[in-house]
């Protein structure tokens, strides 16, 4: 359960470097520019945490020798549920913030559009960050 | 509006546990489907299990649920 959370969390913030990295000049860039590297950005979040999902995986099982991570019950269901309510409350908030911005503020498109992807990104990382929590107190 | 009045459910697990050939955490785990971090919660009082899994721990001790779970000091 551990490993695929931290496999999900290392994903999401490994897409966020690599997608800043490809937007240092997102001012200049069209928005179809932007929107592609986005959605590369997206693919490797997913790639990246099944990759590392695995990987936490084996060095669980290699080093701690606990080989139960498979198992889910009705306490992982539990804290499973209040992460996602968190994601999509952190999310919704982030999505409404980004369409204030750019109805009232003038906010570009372009920065509009990262915005949106970066705080799925991070709705993410917050929930595992939950879900750890949760597991670790209780 | 009534307060609501939050009730402490407390349990026999570990008692049962080893007055049943000293059985591991790990033992009553796999025998109702759950991990073991799951019944180490249930037996800290710090998650209270669903009534399906009550059910299931008190059928695997063969004892009435109620013997199992109660109410504790408010």
């Amino acid at each position: 359960m551990t490993a695929r959370i931290l496999g999900e969390m290392s994903g999401a913030l490994l897409a966020m470097f690599w997608t800043w990295g490809n937007l240092n000049e997102f001012s200049t860039m069209t928005v179809k520019e932007v929107a592609k590297v986005l959605t590369q950005g997206i693919g490797i979040a997913i790639v990246a945490s099944i990759v590392l999902t695995i990987l936490f995986n084996i060095f669980s099982a290699v080093f701690s020798g606990d080989h139960n991570e498979g198992i889910e019950d009705e306490r992982d269901r539990l804290y499973e549920s209040y992460s996602d309510r968190l994601f999509g409350g952190l999310f919704v908030s982030a999505f409404v913030a980004t369409l204030v911005s750019l109805g009232w503020f003038n906010l570009p498109i372009n920065t509009g559009l990262i915005a949106l992807v970066y705080s799925g990104f991070t709705a993410g990382i917050a929930s595992g960050i939950l879900k750890v929590f949760l597991h670790r107190k209780y | 509006m009534p307060k609501k009045k939050k009730i402490n459910i407390e349990n026999s697990v570990r008692k049962l546990r080893f007055n049943n050939n000293e059985m591991t955490q790990q033992e009553l785990a796999d025998l109702v489907g759950v991990s073991r971090q799951t019944v180490v919660a249930i037996e800290k009082y710090k998650y209270t299990p669903s009534l399906e899994l009550a059910f299931k721990i008190s059928t695997v001790f063969n004892k009435e649920i109620q013997e199992v779970f109660y109410i504790g000091q408010q």
